[in-house]
């Protein structure tokens, strides 16, 4: 089956990946997200872009996966990119716990500590 | 005897039940270091504690894992011989730490356990909590291969080896259990006791109803991580 995607969807799809491309750029600069994480997330208006500025190219892909239709190639790349985000997410957030709990211990321990040498003294 | 001997009391909002007990600690015929480590409490739980008693305060709450772990990284620090974990809630009657003091005299455990379960007698806990404790007793002696009857009980003695592996490595979840999978993994000897617990007087246990499935199941879940974990 040929894909031919409509002018209202290229330039839809369009709009949305300057947009979105913008946004991400200006919050990367800020430092408000990382390299690693702009590359990811950019990825998300990259591939449908991809799918619709280049329809032969998603015809080859739907073939080379063995599926009908290239939105499910689509899709699946997304949910995959979306999947390896959370992940870094989680892996992140643990990491943060255990650094915030490290730290009130030691906080603790060492109020503690000043606490005693000033009693001794 | 061992010659220095800390108690750890881990609190979260108890300043209803942290000064009677410390007092009643005080009362015993031996004099023991109590340290009491204030788990973030919106109470007046460090203010109490700490008129009778050498505190820790963390200044929020972490939980009841990174609390005791910060006690066992105080006697740690400190060349405690002996941690003893007691809760702050009075559940565990202070007469029930020379139990274990002088069972870990007679024959030295690197962790001693508490259980109202060999003894059946007092406060036992409720139905649904009881299932619960089997259920995870049952798993860690299939996993294990050691019976321990009251995994989750919070009246615990450590020797120097146990307090130099917990002050590296203690579970923040449901320690309880979970470190006698810890214990038991990395070659430790455990043994139980029998002693009386009381039933709580101030305030309300955080496991009850049906959080008392879900806190089981996701025990049973980090005994077999643990386990499986050597293995990967």
């Amino acid at each position: 089956m040929e894909y031919h995607p409509t002018i209202q969807t290229t330039i839809f799809i369009s709009l949305f990946l300057v947009v979105y491309l913008v946004v991400l750029l200006k919050n990367t600069i800020k430092n408000a997200i990382d390299l690693y994480d702009f590359l990811l997330l950019s990825s998300v208006a990259i591939i449908p872009s991809i799918f619709v500025l280049f329809p032969k190219f998603s015809e080859f892909l739907a073939r080379l996966f063995g599926v009908a239709f290239p939105f499910v190639v689509l899709f699946s790349l997304l949910l995959l990119i979306i999947f390896v985000y959370l992940y870094r997410l989680v892996v992140k957030i643990n990491n943060l716990n255990n650094k915030n709990i490290l730290l009130i211990q030691e906080l603790a321990l060492l109020s503690k500590k000043i606490l005693e040498k000033k009693n001794n003294e | 005897m061992p010659q220095r001997i800390l108690v750890m009391i881990p609190c979260y909002n108890e300043e209803s039940s942290i000064g009677p007990l410390l007092r009643e600690i005080q009362e015993l015929d031996v004099h023991y270091d109590t340290l009491v480590i204030d788990d973030g409490s919106q109470d007046n739980t460090y203010s109490t504690a700490s008129k009778l008693s050498s505190c820790l305060r963390l200044v929020a709450n972490i939980g009841i894992g990174g609390c005791v772990q910060t006690a066992i990284k105080y006697a740690f620090l400190n060349d405690y011989d002996l941690a003893i974990q007691v809760d702050g809630d009075g559940q565990h009657p202070p007469s029930q730490i020379h139990t274990l003091i002088n069972d870990y005299t007679k024959s030295p455990s690197n962790l001693i356990i508490g259980s109202r379960f060999l003894l059946k007698e007092r406060f036992q806990s409720t139905l649904m909590r009881r299932i619960g404790i089997s259920a995870i007793s049952c798993i860690i002696k299939w996993l294990f291969g050691k019976k321990i009857t009251d995994p989750t009980s919070g009246l615990r003695l450590m020797d120097r080896e146990a307090i130099k592996l917990f002050s590296s490595e203690y579970p923040h979840d449901f320690p309880e259990p979970i470190s006698v999978g810890f214990a038991l993994e990395r070659g430790l000897t455990i043994r139980e006791v029998p002693i009386a617990m009381r039933t709580r007087e101030h305030g309300t246990s955080s496991i009850s109803g049906i959080k008392t499935i879900a806190y089981m199941l996701r025990v049973i879940g980090y005994l077999i991580l643990i386990r499986i974990g050597r293995h990967l």
